[in-house]
């Protein structure tokens, strides 16, 4: 049985719902002036700070990293004819190189005792 | 590095700022789409009024994207936070108002051929809670808002409201009753007279 007060709590739930579904949406206008704001604030802060070369080992340590930084450059886009002869000959197996057994020799030796 | 768009539906609010704080503007596009409407709908009710309550939330997202580098995750949560920067802000505009009796925006029924009308009757009833609302008691209304219009968890509005969980059933209960009393009259004219569930 349905009292009064059940009912009561009923039609306050459906006011509720009326009242959740009257709400207004916010504008297209307002969604885009709040990304701009974002983007503005964004662009006002300074940019990440690179760490001090005192701190990362000095110079010598810096002209190391740039000397192979550049080097993984150059044979990244130019790699020398024998680096890619070997690449070549792994990737397809025209290369005999990983028949190879370092331990053949070795083998005999540890059966010998 | 920037996140892409559809994957972020499952990254909390505190991570999306953070990410902004590095440099994710995507990030700021997913809060901006997740957090405005909640904002702007909180700043309507209080202030019922369209374009003031959009001046509202952009200023109270404005202070977000703002605070992001500062943010320190784990001490608050970004919706109870922007909560009450946007309360702070719609008292502000009302106390800047001239003063007049809030019960002046609320539209009544216009008629009762409209109660046919299932869109007319639920503008009526919306507008009748909200109308009940102004009467309540500042804290009442906050908790009864917080909870059944923003579906808010009693712990987040005890978070929000700073008080403690009991306190808050225990406002969100004597707001509901007196929700009743004020309605009680009104019930026929909202079409409630013969109602069966």
């Amino acid at each position: 049985m349905t009292t009064g007060d059940d009912k009561d709590d009923k039609i306050l739930d459906d006011m509720f719902q009326a009242a959740r579904s009257e709400m207004p949406e916010p504008s297209d206008d307002l969604m885009a002036r709040v990304i701009a704001d974002a983007d503005q604030v964004a662009e006002a802060w300074p940019q990440a700070e690179a760490v001090p070369v005192a701190t990362s080992g000095g110079w010598p340590a810096a002209s190391g990293i740039v000397t192979a930084g550049m080097v993984g450059l150059v044979v990244g886009v130019s790699p020398p004819q024998t680096l890619s002869d070997f690449a070549e000959g792994y990737i397809y197996g025209t290369s005999d190189s990983y028949l190879v057994d370092p331990y053949d020799g070795f083998g005999f030796a540890a059966d010998e005792g | 590095m920037t996140m892409p768009f559809d994957a972020c539906s499952d990254v909390s609010d505190e991570a999306l700022l953070k990410l902004f704080a590095n440099g994710d503007r995507v990030a700021a596009k997913v809060l901006t789409l997740r957090l405005t409407p909640r904002v702007f709908r909180q700043a309507f009710r209080v202030l019922q009024d369209q374009a003031e309550a959009e001046d509202v939330a952009q200023e109270a997202m404005l202070r977000l994207w703002k605070t992001a580098p500062d943010w320190r995750q784990g001490e608050a949560k970004i919706t109870t936070w922007l909560y009450q920067v946007t309360a702070n802000l719609c008292t502000d505009r009302l106390r800047r108002r001239k003063p007049s009796d809030p019960l002046d925006a609320v539209t009544e029924p216009e008629d009762g051929a409209d109660s046919a009308d299932m869109q007319m009757q639920n503008q009526t009833r919306a507008a009748a809670l909200n109308a009940a609302l102004q009467e309540l008691p500042d804290r009442q209304r906050e908790a009864v808002t917080l909870r059944h219009l923003e579906e808010f968890t009693n712990p987040q509005i005890a978070e929000a409201m700073g008080v403690g969980v009991e306190a808050v059933e225990s406002l969100v209960a004597r707001g509901k009753r007196a929700l009743k009393g004020l309605l009680a009259k009104r019930k026929e004219e909202l079409g409630y007279d013969d109602w069966r569930r």
